[in-house]
């Protein structure tokens, strides 16, 4: 009885302290389930890509070299930089082709004056595997264009294209100079 | 009447400790789930379904888990929750860890089937191949659906111990083949380090104890210890005194009431471990043991071999003196059951005014009473026995019965170990008589195997 009452008191006290820390967010649809958490994990190498976009060379060219170290070491210059240019970029970026486990997946975004207004899949996983994609690419491409960006709602039964397809995204958008 | 006090004290902290714990673990497993659903996960029926499937995969996982924890012989919870009892609650909290499973099985298909309108069959067979490590989920699933029926009370029966054991050791292995597809594929793992950093400690945690304490700590005591068998002594119609010989056996810390799980070195034996319990306290140099014709290898114990090597799991077990709270203690019984009895008799005879009762149906079933007389001789009237051999209808052992025989046994700590008859008789008339539930100690000497 006395142990029964502890572990009734455990399981309350344990769940209490979580979801009082990260309540749940059952009321939300477009919070990010993958670009919030996705982004200090899986699409760490995207970040790592990000160094030589047109915009940050261009500013090195221009300043002194001392200068141009800080700008690089520093994200925050840099996407300001992207940000005053944003407006004037045009045309398709491929982002990178990312393995979800049963094959690749690669997006392809067009841009027009800064916005994205298209995004396909370029690479998909073929064969047997391919359902689960086909479902969710059109979710994801919706999205993708609603937000204008990468801060996408994980698509339900489809985790690895929604993992895959905001990894390639955001690759894309760091060539295309938007992020 | 002197008083030499030897055994350790029972303390339940620990036992409460763990099983605060053991909640907590809990209410962190449902909030995994809880912090990462989102609208899309309940808005429809057949995300509902998934997401419902989801916890009783978690919830049910989380329970085996748990079921290994209670049986990895981690010393602290074992000393303190006591062997029998865990391992009652193993039982119980296994089968809901299967309908739990099982259930997720069933119910994840349906959800799946549900969103892309085809037949369960054909979703079954898609998901077994669209998602990573699904076969050896399914490996699992069907190495626990058959730990579980072979438990299953009636089957159980009709198989021996050896066979059991066999099938329900592959439940570690259940354990392993359907980790990576929660870890790969659960949808509050992905994305999500901290949930996958507590899912791995829990495995990690597990599969340490049940190493370490487990095979590591037997092996090394075996080995220090350099127990052998000494001598087989005949004590009655088919039951065998077996007499082992070691160095430095006190350091085990070993006391009358609490059980090993013995290995014999001979061929057929080495890989089976069999629990006994201790039947006389253990000194320095010698501890025995004395079984009945059981199972297929207590049958073999016959012939035994003087100087064969031992390899033992042990000391476990918390039917022990340092339960007792008074200094009136009732011992109880029933056939082979009196060898614990009789090892706690070695505790408590100094200390505590002692009756022993001996339950067996036949007269030659009275084992190791030479002995058991000789310490009631020596012990200037402080331990008094009573035997009772004959048709259960002679001894009753209800609360007349026991209330008549020995008045006082409502001051008194019982200790009962027989078969589970017995057991519940005593426990029923002791309830009748006064007793509270605390001062109440059982063993059932079939079950303390798992």
């Amino acid at each position: 009885m006395k142990k029964t009452l502890l572990i009734a008191t455990g399981t309350i006290g344990g769940l209490g302290a979580v979801l009082s820390v990260t309540p749940p967010q059952l009321g939300q649809t477009n919070v990010i389930a993958l670009g919030n958490q996705g982004v200090d994990t899986q699409a760490a190498p995207v970040q790592e890509s990000a160094q030589p976009t047109p915009q940050s060379t261009a500013t090195t060219k221009a300043s002194t070299p001392k200068a141009a170290k800080t700008v690089a070491a520093t994200p925050i210059p840099k996407q300001s930089t992207a940000a005053s240019t944003s407006g004037s970029i045009n045309g398709k970026f491929t982002g990178t082709s990312v393995d979800i486990k049963y094959g690749f997946l690669q997006v392809q975004i067009t841009v027009t004056n800064g916005k994205i207004t298209d995004a396909q899949a370029v690479k998909t996983p073929d064969a047997r595997n391919d359902r689960w994609t086909l479902k969710a690419v059109p979710v994801l491409r919706a999205q993708t264009i609603a937000v204008n960006g990468n801060t996408l709602d994980n698509v339900s039964g489809a985790s690895y294209t929604s993992y895959g397809w905001y990894t390639s995204l955001t690759s894309a958008m760091v060539k295309a100079g938007l992020l | 009447m002197p008083s030499r006090v030897t055994y350790r004290r029972f303390s339940p902290f620990q036992g409460d400790v763990a099983s605060w714990a053991l909640g907590i673990g809990l209410g962190l497993t449902v909030a995994m789930q809880l912090t990462t659903m989102r609208k899309s996960d309940i808005d429809t029926l057949y995300a509902a379904i998934g997401s419902l499937s989801r916890l009783a995969a978690l919830v049910g996982t989380y329970f085996a888990l748990v079921g290994i924890f209670m049986i990895a012989r981690i010393p602290w919870v074992e000393k303190s929750i006591g062997h029998d009892r865990l391992v009652v609650w193993h039982r119980k909290l296994g089968p809901w860890s299967l309908y739990l499973i099982g259930s997720h099985v069933l119910f994840i298909t349906v959800s799946y089937a549900g969103f892309s309108q085809i037949s369960l069959v054909s979703q079954f067979w898609q998901i077994l191949n669209d998602f990573g490590w699904m076969w050896f989920a399914l490996a699992g699933f069907f190495l626990m659906i058959f730990a579980g029926i072979t438990s299953y009370k009636k089957a159980r029966a009709t198989m021996s111990y050896e066979t059991w054991w066999i099938l329900h050791v592959f439940t570690y292995g259940a354990m392993a083949a359907s980790f990576m597809h929660q870890i790969v594929n659960g949808q509050m793992f992905i994305g999500h380090p901290l949930n996958r950093a507590y899912w791995i400690a829990l495995y990690v945690a597990m599969a340490f104890c049940v190493i370490w304490w487990r095979i590591v700590k037997p092996a090394v005591l075996s080995i220090r210890h350099r127990l052998v068998i000494d001598k087989v002594v005949k004590e009655g119609p088919g039951v065998y005194s077996i007499i082992f010989k070691g160095r430095r056996l006190r350091e085990l810390g070993a006391e009358g009431g609490q059980f090993f799980n013995w290995r014999f070195n001979t061929k057929g034996h080495r890989l089976l471990a069999h629990p006994y319990s201790l039947s006389a306290a253990p000194t320095d140099e010698y501890m025995r043991i004395s079984v009945k014709n059981l199972g297929d290898h207590s049958r073999a114990t016959e012939y035994l071999r003087v100087g064969t090597k031992v390899w033992f799991e042990g000391p476990y077990g918390a039917f022990t003196a340092g339960r007792t709270k008074s200094k009136r203690a009732v011992l109880i019984g029933g056939g082979v059951g009196i060898t614990p009895i009789r090892a706690l008799l070695d505790e408590f005879k100094d200390s505590a005014s002692v009756d022993v009762i001996f339950r067996a149906p036949r007269e030659e079933d009275l084992i190791l009473r030479e002995e058991l007389d000789y310490i009631a001789s020596k012990s200037h009237g402080t331990v008094r026995m009573h035997y009772m051999a004959g048709p259960r209808k002679n001894f009753p052992m209800d609360a007349p019965f026991l209330g008549s025989l020995i008045p006082d046994i409502a001051d008194a700590e019982i200790y009962i170990c027989g078969p589970i008859a017995l057991i519940e008789t005593v426990v029923a008339a002791a309830k009748e008589l006064g007793v509270p539930a605390s001062r109440v100690h059982h063993e059932e000497f079939v079950y303390h195997a798992e």
